[in-house]
């Protein structure tokens, strides 16, 4: 029985041997061999329905394998918010060279804030960073720290022209002078009916919030569809008035008002009404310490309002930029 | 692909749904938000002449009507998105080819044209073409979901790289620049899918705000 098992084992080696040995090499050679063959790969019948069945020998370039490949000339400046040059700011890139994942590119931005990329790849995005430094966002007039950008076709935004001389800007903003705050935060459900919830901010003073809101949702409505709501903000005591430069941490000295009120009456522009709203407003507490605040009302469900911000305890100084990480 | 899922699931009468939310949607924006066009010049069946092939074949619209409260949540820099875009620039409709750049057996060819072609006595604007002749139709597209799969072209970048609420009212949540309670920040850059790669940590600014998108109040942070 085992010198049967291994005569079968060596001449199946002999066959698989033979098989690789023998085998064309080249479907186009076979095909030369006949001279009624046409050149062109052949096409064969598929069943009905299906696509045929084709083979060739000239495969062609992808264009998206091509792409990956288009060269990267990139020049970026680190500024701070007065458009000072930001020296040493750390420059994490990503770039898009493959159809799996980005590859990961890290340098550092010169004495002068400029800093350069050379790379292949489709798209590029690059984040900037700096100890002491914060993060700027989309919104506003300063440019994001984090931004991307297109290479060889328009994907959107236009494609991407290098210029050494225009480099594009990241903005950074520089810490200040940061103090310690007292942290807010509080969360509450909310009636709908109009009744007032009153909602603690603070683990170690008395500082609270009335909010109160008035829904007339109708339970028969598509649920996407609008419906009148308003509610009334509130500081218990103090004055209240909305953030506009969300970059700021000077809290204004006057223009506060008693409360703020959301009102989303159906009739609005379906753009413009939500069943969520979240804003920043400052706050002025009857001790005339300051805070600042990110508010979220939900008003749809079970109506929600969540607050979180930060309070500096010291009478009569509006400063409130945090002592925390700038990331 | 989940998307697209969702998408059609509201399409065929999926109800009693109430929040929606889309993360990182690999689908054209137009396709919820008609007047979303990010690409003008570009003859897709949604500018096609015939309206019965701009209904049938076209993008745009085709899911305008879901019924539920939308949140979508987006990263303009999404490398998986960015491909998904490229993709319909080079291959929709399709070409012959795959991902190492040869030709494989069953690799199909498809086309577009308002002018149409002439298959069998038939006028089709979407065909299946010769891969090897590629003027030449084999035959026409009929069905929708190969229209979707293998012909019909975006003229809006995905939903999921766009930053709007897609015309339904609700919120829109840039996963890069998301700035959470006490300056906490969720920057996913180009990250595709950062929620489920990076740590709770890292990214639990995102989750809180899918909470607050179903209608849930989160638990307050400690």
């Amino acid at each position: 029985m085992k010198n049967r098992n291994l005569i079968m084992g060596v001449v199946a080696l002999l066959l698989v041997i033979a098989v690789v040995f023998l085998w064309p090499t080249d479907q186009g050679e076979a095909l030369k061999g006949d001279t009624n063959s046409p050149t062109l790969p052949s096409v064969s019948s598929a069943p009905s329905g299906l696509p045929p069945i084709v083979s060739t020998s000239t495969p062609r370039a992808n264009p998206l394998v091509a792409l990956m490949q288009t060269p990267i000339d990139f020049y970026g400046v680190v500024l701070d918010h007065e458009n000072n040059p930001v020296p040493s700011a750390k420059v994490e890139a990503s770039v898009l060279d493959n159809m799996m994942k980005g590859t990961p590119i890290t340098t550092t931005a010169g004495a002068d804030g400029r800093f350069t990329i050379k790379s292949k790849g489709a798209s590029l995005h690059i984040m900037v960073s700096k100890n002491g430094y914060y993060f700027v966002g989309k919104n506003g007039l300063l440019r994001p720290s984090s931004q991307g950008f297109d290479f060889g076709v328009d994907n959107g935004r236009g494609v991407y022209q290098p210029d050494a001389a225009s480099p594009v800007v990241f903005h950074l903003r520089k810490a200040g002078n940061p103090v310690p705050l007292d942290a807010l935060r509080g969360q509450s459900k909310v009636p709908r009916d109009g009744s007032p919830v009153t909602i603690g901010l603070s683990k170690t003073s008395a500082v609270a919030f009335q909010i109160s809101c008035r829904t007339n949702e109708d339970a028969s409505q598509a649920p996407n569809a609008p419906y009148d709501w308003r509610c009334e903000i509130q500081p218990e005591g103090g004055g209240i008035q909305e953030v506009v430069d969300e970059h700021s941490f000077l809290a204004p000295s006057d223009g506060y008002t008693q409360l703020v009120m959301i009102d989303m009456p159906k009739s609005l522009d379906r753009k413009v009404w939500n069943s969520r709203v979240s804003k920043s407003y400052w706050l002025r507490f009857p001790d005339n310490t300051f805070g600042k605040i990110s508010f979220m009302m939900n008003a749809r469900g079970d109506h929600f309002a969540v607050i979180n911000g930060f309070r500096n305890p010291s009478p009569n100084d509006r400063n409130l930029e945090p002592k925390l990480d700038v990331r | 692909m989940g998307n697209v899922v969702v998408g059609s699931a509201f399409r065929q009468g999926m109800g009693d749904i109430t929040n929606y939310a889309l993360f990182n949607a690999a689908m054209a924006a137009q396709s919820y938000e008609p007047t979303r066009i990010d690409f003008p010049t570009r003859q897709t069946p949604d500018t096609d002449s015939d309206p019965t092939v701009q209904t049938r074949f076209g993008l745009s619209g085709k899911f305008s009507g879901i019924t539920a409260s939308v949140t979508n949540f987006y990263l303009e820099d999404d490398f998986a998105t960015t491909i998904w875009s490229h993709n319909h620039t080079f291959n929709k409709p399709q070409i012959i080819l795959n991902e190492l750049g040869g030709v494989l057996p069953l690799d199909r060819a498809y086309g577009y044209s308002n002018g149409g072609w002439n298959v069998g006595g038939t006028l089709h604007k979407l065909v299946q073409l010769d891969p090897i002749v590629e003027t030449v139709p084999l035959r026409g597209v009929t069905m929708i979901e190969e229209a979707m799969a293998f012909v019909s072209q975006t003229k809006s970048l995905p939903a999921g790289r766009t930053p709007t609420d897609l015309g339904f009212g609700g919120w829109k949540i840039d996963m890069d620049t998301f700035v959470f309670e006490n300056n906490y920040r969720s920057f996913f850059g180009s990250e595709h899918s950062a929620e489920w790669i990076w740590s709770l940590q890292r990214t639990f600014g995102v989750w809180r705000a899918l909470l607050n998108s179903f209608d849930i109040l989160p638990n307050p942070v400690p």
